[in-house]
């Protein structure tokens, strides 16, 4: 395999690294390492300019007819959905300029986009392997839960533990723990 | 063969002191490695294992790119009512502040 190829790879790798980061912790206080390293991915994905060979190629030709409809489209869902009437607050700016880019993305996307060939055949086999793949790991995790022995009753908390569940809780219920 | 190198990927950068994830990762490895042997058999183009499992992780990609766009298009459904709908007035949430 080519350098090229290589680097296309290790910004994958490191997409899904970050992403896999991003669902650690509890929800209001994610891995601080999940933006970097999607960020790195996607500069890495970006700026690579050597020289990439095929399966690699096909799929980097493809992506750069993905990506500008797909980051235009995405950005306006973001304003959209911030402008969006929730306890009727309606924010007029975001929510317009969010429309104007989503059918911005629509002529993106007629102008630039292009379907594999066979997209039909390729569609169906990946998510049904994706279904397949997901169905195993669940079963899995499940046997793997249901053979671990029980544990002894646990230990009291530390008073660590208990200022972090009551921080959990205070931002739950919306008090300043502070 | 993309969803195992993910979930495989996802497992080993969410580790922590309570998951188990030595068998999932075992079993998923294993099944990695039978499918790209029979992409490599079927396929006379691919030389080695390596390249077996590069065209798959491709196929894959692909084939779960191709869907987005009519993902988007339900979102853009959810996200047009969002946009215009109008809920009853609740005093327990009045914004007069």
């Amino acid at each position: 395999m080519i350098l090229g190829s290589m680097l296309f790879w290790l910004a994958f790798f490191l997409l899904v690294v970050g992403f896999s980061f991003g669902r650690m912790g509890p929800s209001f206080s994610r891995s601080q390492f999940s933006l970097p390293i999607i960020l790195i991915g996607t500069l890495l994905f970006v700026l690579n300019n050597y020289p990439i060979e095929n399966p690699e190629a096909d799929l980097l030709n493809f992506l750069h007819s993905f990506a500008p409809w797909f980051f235009v489209c995405s950005l306006g869902f973001y304003l959209v959905l911030r402008g969006s009437p929730i306890y009727w607050r309606v924010r007029y700016p975001e929510l317009t300029i969010g429309w104007i880019l989503i059918s911005l993305s629509f002529y993106l996307y007629l102008k630039h986009y292009e379907l594999p060939e066979n997209f039909l055949l390729m569609t169906i086999f990946s998510v049904l392997g994706a279904i397949v793949s997901l169905f195993l790991f669940i079963l899995l995790v499940r046997f793997v839960e249901n053979n671990i022995p029980l544990e002894n009753p646990a230990p009291e908390l530390t008073d660590e533990e208990k200022d972090f569940v009551t921080r959990i809780i205070s931002i739950n219920i919306g008090v300043d723990d502070k | 063969m993309l969803a195992n190198f993910s979930l495989i990927i996802f497992q080993l950068s969410s580790i922590h002191p309570y998951s188990k994830p030595t068998i999932p990762i075992v079993v998923q490895s294993i099944l990695i490695l039978i499918s790209a042997f029979t992409v490599n058999s079927l396929n006379d183009d691919l030389e080695t294992i390596a390249d077996a499992i590069r065209f798959s992780l491709v196929e894959g990609l692909l084939g779960i790119l191709v869907i987005v766009p009519f993902l988007y298009i339900l979102t853009i459904y959810f996200l047009f009512r969002a946009s215009f709908r109008k809920r009853p007035f609740d005093d327990l949430l009045d914004s007069s502040e």
